[in-house]
């Protein structure tokens, strides 16, 4: 019974105390603005998608209507091809800003397709999105320094500490209570809009567990290091509130961009575009080029077309999609010279991670809401095989060269993206 | 002594490199007012902290009711109550707020009719209870603080200067408390500058100059100490 009235008391002068109060309840205020925001994000990104299946069936059965050969179809027919947002991804946008997540692609070369759009938003991505990793990274930490930093020092300065601790009779029964209510609230703070956001999203209960587990560490680690700096019995508040706030500056400012000056640096490599302007020249030069130049090349690297009718002076567009497909083949190793970048990358910012919880916390909440380098590389990879589909579909009536119908043209079935990705239809 | 409840023995301690306790030694029997007086660094202060176990003597042994306060600070401090001078309450929260919240530190839930009664005790206008302590004079602090020691209810009472800034007529209050608090048998020990309080109302004064206790003047029969040989005495140790 003491106990609960001793936590009663506390509670009650938690809520007196107004300055604490008041920064939880802006924490509050923060966490549910950044929820209410992502969760928009994604409500639009949904939406964009569901247009974009919408048009593209659309467009693409118009346009067969107006088709008069298999290859002007296939040049003509784009496919919907998306990234939907996980239940996680309102709080933690993540690669998603940078990197495509909503792409129409169709027969032709699929390197450009893919990285002509690889910088979506730089301007949006170089300021950072206001989102709940935000919040979780960098707003957080502030919060703790601010909760706990005078916890010890405002009692000694005021002379009621000795006063306290002898009525107390010890430290450990004086302050345990006061601290975990406090980190108690700073924590429902921070996470009630998270878990409002992800029931909306209807996560999982172990996804909840683990963003919330996330978060608590974070939060434990914060705390641990103010009270470290705070329970030093010579320093003023003063003192104790430069020392954490600098610490806050070296972890979640200092370290990052260090680290982002650091890999940059010693992880050199190319960029998406290039992967693309060599595609795109092989394509170009092609057309200079004799046809049986390509064909060789695209022959050798397909022999299942190699008994295809010989080319012949005029137009044909199996030899249009040959270079195309010569030309994603020559791009290739660049392609995983670009991926075997970025993973490197990203394999040392996990390593500054170590030094950052800014970073761990959002590298954490990235790869709960599947919007990190790994998911934006399995989205790519989809991408490919998606693509793949739509080559296999289209090559039989090109390179057999079946005579043109509407009624053959309809019997090419290309799977939706959902289907051939094995997305949740929903 | 058999009914001894403070005992310094040989008692020094250290602060900040220099030596503020130099083998301090006196005892104080159950239900006696003893008053320290002392200048400014004289060591009174120390003498409180040392007793309640903030304080970890570099020699010798501060100890409550029989038990050491540097090795036992917990079991000690459930006996004392504390009474500091600046009378540091939390100045947002009201008396009543202040005492409840004091006292579920040491795990006590008190009834509202043992808080009115020792305000009422303190003479804390009733109209004054429910307002913050930031809108009270000095001297109102001081009566919640003292009202605060009251409500412990603990065998020994511990009081820093507790009449600094009282007017007389709280110091007059103040004085009844103590005597009603001693004829109860507690303990009290306290550390003042008020020459004329201690000797008003302890049953013994002591003169502490540069960390030890150079001179006890012990009350006669009818309760009164000689106040001119102690002033004369501690004006003398002031001067040197």
């Amino acid at each position: 019974m003491n106990l609960n009235f001793r936590i009663q008391q506390e509670f009650f002068f938690l809520l007196k105390s107004k300055a604490v109060l008041g920064v939880m309840t802006l924490l509050l205020i923060m966490s549910g603005v950044s929820v209410v925001l992502g969760l928009n994000y994604v409500a639009a990104e949904r939406q964009e998608i569901v247009e974009l299946i919408q048009l593209d069936t659309e467009e693409r059965a118009h346009k067969r209507t107006l088709a008069y050969d298999y290859g002007g179809a296939a040049y003509d027919a784009f496919h919907a091809a998306w990234n939907p947002p996980s239940d996680l991804t309102f709080a933690a946008i993540g690669q998603r800003d940078l990197n495509p997540t909503l792409m129409r692609i169709r027969a032709l070369a699929i390197e450009g397709q893919i990285y002509e759009t690889d910088s979506i938003n730089p301007e949006l991505a170089l300021a950072g999105r206001f989102d709940f990793a935000f919040v979780a990274a960098y707003l957080l930490p502030l919060v703790i320094v601010f909760v706990f930093y005078d916890l010890l020092a405002a009692e000694r300065e005021s002379g009621r500490l000795n006063l306290l601790t002898v009525t107390a009779q010890n430290a450990r029964s004086l302050w345990s209570i006061r601290i975990l209510l406090r980190f108690i609230g700073v924590l429902i703070a921070v996470l009630l809009p998270l878990w409002i956001g992800m029931s909306v999203e209807g996560a999982s209960v172990g996804l909840m567990l683990s963003a919330t587990l996330a978060i608590t560490l974070e939060a434990v680690f914060w705390t641990a290091l103010v009270l470290v700096i705070a329970t030093r019995p010579n320093f003023r508040s003063e003192t104790i509130a430069a020392i954490s706030v600098g610490t806050w500056i070296v972890l979640t400012l200092a370290i990052p961009i260090a680290g982002k000056v650091y890999i940059e640096s010693s992880v050199t490599g190319i960029k998406g575009s290039e992967v693309a302007l060599v595609q795109r020249e092989s394509v170009n030069d092609a057309w200079d080029l004799p046809k049986s130049v390509t064909m060789d090349a695209f022959y050798a690297s397909h022999p299942e077309w190699a008994n295809s009718a010989p080319l012949h002076e005029e137009w044909h567009w199996k030899w249009y999609y040959a270079f195309h497909q010569v030309g994603d083949e020559m791009a290739a190793g660049l392609a995983q010279e670009y991926r075997a970048t970025m993973l490197a990358r990203d394999e040392l910012t996990a390593r500054f991670s170590l030094l950052s919880p800014a970073v761990a916390i959002q590298r954490r909440l990235e790869a709960l809401a599947q919007t990190n380098l790994s998911a934006s590389l399995a989205f790519e990879d989809q991408v490919r095989d998606y693509h793949e589909e739509i080559r296999r579909a289209y090559y039989p009536v090109l390179f057999e060269e079946v005579p043109f119908s509407k009624e053959r043209l309809a019997q090419i079935a290309i799977p939706d993206f959902s289907e051939s990705a094995g997305l949740d239809s929903e | 002594m058999s009914n001894c409840a403070l005992k310094a023995s040989e008692l020094e301690v250290i602060r900040g490199g220099k030596a503020v306790l130099t083998g301090m030694s006196f005892e104080i029997k159950q239900g006696e007012v003893f008053a320290l007086l002392g200048g400014n660094g004289a060591g009174k202060s120390t003498t409180l902290l040392t007793f309640m176990g903030l304080l970890k003597p570099t020699r010798g042994v501060a100890e409550v009711m029989g038990q050491s306060a540097a090795e036992q600070p917990d079991a000690v401090r459930s006996q004392i109550a504390y009474l500091p001078e600046s009378a540091a309450l939390y100045d947002h929260l009201t008396a009543w707020e202040n005492l409840t919240y004091f006292l579920s530190l040491s795990q006590c839930r008190p009834e509202p009719k043992a808080l009115s009664d020792a305000l009422d005790a303190v003479s804390l206008p009733v109209e004054s209870r429910g307002k913050p302590l930031k809108s009270y004079s000095k001297g109102m602090r001081q009566k919640v603080a003292i009202a605060l020691a009251l409500l412990r209810e603990t065998p020994v009472l511990l009081l820093d200067e507790p009449t600094s800034g009282l007017d007389p007529s709280a110091v007059e209050d103040f004085h009844d408390i103590i005597e009603r608090l001693a004829s109860n048998g507690v303990t009290i020990l306290m550390v003042t500058h008020d020459l004329y309080g201690a000797c008003q109302v302890a049953n013994r004064v002591g003169i502490l100059r540069a960390g030890q206790l150079v001179d006890v003047f012990e009350a006669d029969a009818d309760g009164n100490i000689e106040i001119n040989t102690v002033r004369d005495l501690f004006l003398q140790q002031q001067v040197a």
